[in-house]
């Protein structure tokens, strides 16, 4: 077993951070954990790397106790390798030095830690950099050079802390593939913590989305997109129409997989009836998209306009038919959380 | 921080480091100050213990004319040197931050210098300057009396203003900086003028910064022992700082009055710095600093400003030093100044081995050697301890610290003939007054809580996740501190070095109070060959000191550079066995570690 987390508490001052958090995963898994500013993701990270004691509660790192309360491994001593948000690349080291720096002290030397920063800087396309310092380095390059300090001494888990969100955005296009690429290949565990619900969707093999220092949902990116257990993940995940049936449950479905219908066209209703739950409506408001425009259609029975997108160009005040799939309308438990984007929600 | 079952690191660190600092800065600075304020409230302290309660010596100073009028001068000096400082600071400032005038760099070096220079070496410079028979009257050729108005409140508050002036000007420079240019361009396109603009606009949006720097001038002009002690025998005006000073030397020394006047001394500076507080912690100072865009400057700089900014700084700075550098070459001072009357003599009878001057200069070295070593070395584990472990213990560090930081020398140095001359400590054969060692613990408590402020500043510019990236890969707190921290820290560590050496080679008020007779210190020496109308001895040993000062710091430098040098090429000669060095680099390592610095 790679990482346990198992109900782990964090108090700072009077403000629960961590309220009883579990996460498992396996030896070589990519793991994000996913959620808004202030939901407690950063501080378990800092928990893992045993910057920040815990309350109550275990972490195992290869079955082996790092944290619980009263007892730190050292952070030193826990052979994890991490990537900060700022880089954190020592300015008065070189390159070398900074990638050199966790092997020497774990006794790798000479020749041989010569050859594993060439290695490592290797992989990322960095070797030619190897006497500059980080101030001679672009962004990108701090990255990777930061990357790489990271990886050199193997360690048996990486740490990462919303490390391309200082990138512009071309290049975190670009730094996303590659280092979904490069992790796989290392088949190294890694934690990866971000607030961009497309990072953790192109990257993780398991998601943690967080919400108040809990575990909201923990499956895989198809899992956690489609099949949200709450308003909040779903919402989080990306654009949502949330239909709510009682105060505690309701159903949601994804704009994309509404279907829009011109109610004066000769579309024909959809083949089986069955299979879709219909609502006709007033297009309220139109944003062109690129390859589409978006639609917030408004239907009398709803409260609230109804996001959906559709190819052609219609106009304000147009009346359409609007078909829900079945099978894609999912029941989900309602939050209510304030602070996502009620735009999208609906209520009934 | 780390926690395990039974000796933790921290508690192991709090035993051995911290609470031992805690002690030393209780005896080195609690204890004396303490001894100050119960001698004035128990005026048998010593004799009688704490049997004898009275406020009697508080009531004496306020009705005995001489301490009366002291207090009212202190407050009178540091209150026209406030608002002459914030004038001549404020208006440095912007002629400076928007390049009115030309030569920036040179501005910046001699605000430095005069920051930096013991105010009684300017004191003294301007004494004999100002002087009957003095540099200016010879010189110009002017009869005796001409100049006598500089020996009034109004010629040395402006010769105090222009020793404290860079105080304000940094403060000031510092709020600029953050102003931008938007405020005044949204004034401009309303239809407001240049002055208009600046008086209705940025004056007062830089106010927090001026009012800032000027509590802090009036704070350091109130506390201020050089100027005192150069002119008051001179000027016959009684002065608070040195009202302590005559106190504690007369015979029998009036312990409870020195207790009170430190106290009063004490309360007008704590007043002054929490008003400097209150002003800096003001929102309306928030909005200038979230400022980014910086100004844009408009008009180049121009004759008029560069000549009015060069006037003020060779007032400040050239002029008293002229002052003492011409004393020092003349055969004897009060004589007219011709070629004819130019001797080196002076400077060759003060570096004759084993004379008195030589002495003197040898024995202030090595205890400025010692203080900075000590007290770098001690403020660097404090002030990373403070930064980085968090408790009861530390806490109480950073407090001690920060409220002992302000204390005038006077005071402290006070408080050491009382503290460590108790009857009580006899039978322990800890009398230390009267010892070179009781000296030296008196420079280290003057200048440690200076030495762990500058270090803490540094240590919070580096951010903690390159501390907390040294931790993740394997690096113990040790390691941390010796890898990580102490080469980025390394250029404030040197210099906090060198400028507790170069404070402690002219320290005054401790030198003057505790030293043996039988061996001064350089400062000391210096202040007696003025009272004994050898001034020109007295100016060739200022004028060395200072040069054996610069020489350290040259001498440094070069060690330095040489020390980084091969540092480099060796660095460099490991790596390139095994890689070419990259083709595209367009700066090598070594210009970029330059920068760097």
């Amino acid at each position: 077993m790679g990482l346990q987390i198992n109900s782990v508490y964090k108090k700072y001052d009077n403000k629960q951070v961590l309220s009883g958090i579990n996460v498992s995963v396996e030896d070589g898994t990519f793991l994000a954990l996913l959620g808004p500013s202030g939901c407690g993701k950063t501080t378990l990270l800092q928990t893992i790397a045993g910057l920040t004691p815990i309350d109550g509660g275990q972490i195992l790192i290869d079955n082996q106790v790092v944290s619980q309360a009263g007892y730190e491994l050292p952070t030193e001593k826990r052979n994890i390798g991490m990537v900060f948000q700022d880089f954190a690349l020592w300015p008065h080291m070189t390159v070398y030095e900074n990638v050199a720096f966790g092997l020497k002290l774990r006794g790798v030397k000479g020749a041989e830690a010569r050859q594993r920063v060439q290695e490592t800087l290797g992989i990322f396309h960095m070797e030619s950099y190897i006497t500059r310092f980080p101030h001679e380095l672009s962004g990108g390059q701090k990255q990777r050079v930061a990357m790489a300090r990271a990886i050199a001494p193997k360690p048996r888990l990486i740490l990462m802390d919303e490390p391309l969100s200082s990138l512009d955005a071309g290049l975190r296009d670009e730094m996303r593939s590659e280092l979904a690429r490069i992790f796989k290949q290392l088949g190294m565990t890694v934690v990866y913590v971000t607030h961009d619900q497309l990072e953790a969707l192109s990257m993780a093999d398991q998601i943690a989305v967080m919400r108040t220092g809990q575990c909201e949902q923990y499956g895989t990116p198809e899992q956690v997109y489609h099949e949200p257990v709450s308003d909040y993940v779903a919402k989080f995940m990306g654009p949502a129409t949330i239909v709510r049936v009682n105060a505690e449950y309701g159903w949601f479905v994804r704009p994309d997989d509404i279907q829009l219908q011109r109610v004066d066209s000769a579309d024909s209703p959809a083949s089986s009836e069955s299979d879709y739950q219909t609502a006709v409506g007033i297009v309220a408001l139109r944003s062109y998209q690129g390859n589409r425009y978006r639609y917030f259609v408004n239907v009398p029975e709803y409260q609230t306009p109804i996001e959906v997108n559709y190819p052609a160009k219609l106009q304000p005040g147009e009346r359409v038919r609007l078909l829900f799939p079945t099978v894609k309308c999912r029941p989900i438990r309602l939050i209510n959380e304030a602070g996502s984007t009620p735009d999208s929600s609906v209520s009934v | 921080m780390f926690k395990s079952k039974k000796w933790s690191k921290a508690q192991l660190q709090r035993l051995l480091f911290i609470w031992p600092s805690i002690l030393v800065l209780l005896g080195l600075v609690v204890y004396p100050l303490g001894s100050i304020l119960l001698q004035s409230l128990f005026p048998k302290l010593f004799e009688a213990g704490f049997g004898q309660f009275s406020l009697q010596s508080y009531s004496n100073i306020f009705k005995v004319n001489y301490t009366y009028k002291a207090i009212l001068d202190a407050l009178l000096f540091g209150g026209g040197s406030a608002v002459i400082t914030s004038i001549i600071g404020t208006l440095l400032a912007i002629v400076v931050h928007r390049k009115w005038s030309y030569g920036s760099r040179w501005v910046t070096l001699m605000v430095w210098l005069v920051f930096f220079t013991p105010s009684y070496l300017i004191a003294e410079g301007w004494v004999l300057l100002m002087q009957h028979n003095g540099i200016l009257t010879k010189f110009l050729m002017l009869p005796n009396g001409t100049l006598d108005w500089f020996f009034t409140p109004g010629g040395l508050i402006m010769a105090m203003s222009l020793r404290l002036f860079p105080v304000v000007y940094l403060s000031v420079l510092a709020g600029l900086g953050g102003l931008g240019s938007d405020f005044e361009e949204a004034a401009r396109t309303a239809g407001a003028g240049s002055l208009v603009t600046w008086v209705r606009i940025n004056i007062p949006l830089l106010a927090p910064s001026i009012l800032a720097g000027a509590t802090l001038t009036f704070a350091e002009a109130v506390s201020d022992f050089g100027f005192a002690s150069a002119i008051v025998p001179k000027a016959h005006i009684p002065l608070l700082t040195y009202s302590i000073f005559t106190a504690l030397n007369q015979m029998p020394v009036n312990y409870p009055q020195v207790g009170a006047l430190s106290v009063v001394l004490i309360g007008i500076i704590a007043v002054s710095l929490w008003i400097q507080k209150w002003i800096l912690g003001r929102g309306s100072y928030s909005i200038i600093q979230n400022q980014i865009r910086p100004h844009r400057v408009r008009s180049g700089p121009g004759i008029g400003w560069t000549l009015t900014v060069n006037i003020l700084l060779i007032a400040a700075y050239l002029l008293p030093m002229i002052g003492v550098v011409v004393t020092s070459l003349l055969k004897q001072s009060g004589t007219d100044i011709t070629w004819a009357n130019l001797t080196f003599a002076h400077y060759a009878k003060a570096l004759k081995i084993g004379g008195q001057s030589f002495q003197a200069l040898q024995r202030s070295f090595g205890l400025a050697v010692g203080t900075a070593s000590v007290s770098t070395a001690l403020g660097i584990g404090l002030a990373f301890v403070i930064t980085r472990v968090r408790g009861f213990s530390t806490n109480l560090l950073y407090v001690l610290t920060m409220s002992t930081i302000a204390i005038p020398g006077i005071v402290l140095a006070a408080g050491f003939v009382f503290a460590w001359n108790a009857p009580y400590l006899v039978p322990w054969h800890l009398n230390l007054y009267g010892t070179l060692f009781c000296v030296y613990l008196a420079y280290l408590a003057g200048s440690l809580p200076h030495s762990i402020r500058l270090q803490m500043a540094a240590l919070g510019q580096i951010s903690p996740s390159l501390l907390s990236a040294g931790q993740v890969h394997g690096a113990n707190l040790f390691v941390v501190f010796r890898k990580i921290i102490l080469p980025l820290v390394a250029a404030t560590t040197i210099s906090t070095f060198y400028l507790t050496f170069s404070h402690a080679m002219f320290e005054m008020p401790a030198s003057e109070l505790l030293y043996p007779p039988d061996q001064p210190p350089m400062p000391v020496v210096i202040v007696k060959f003025y009272n004994n109308l050898q001034n020109e001895n007295g100016a060739a040993l200022t004028v060395l000191t200072i040069l054996v000062v610069a020489a350290c710091y040259g001498f440094g430098q070069l060690l330095l550079y040489g020390l980084r040098q091969i540092r480099h090429s060796l660095a460099i000669k490991g790596i390139s066995k095994l890689v070419q060095v990259d083709p595209n680099s367009t700066t090598s390592p070594l210009i970029g570690q330059a920068q760097m610095d």
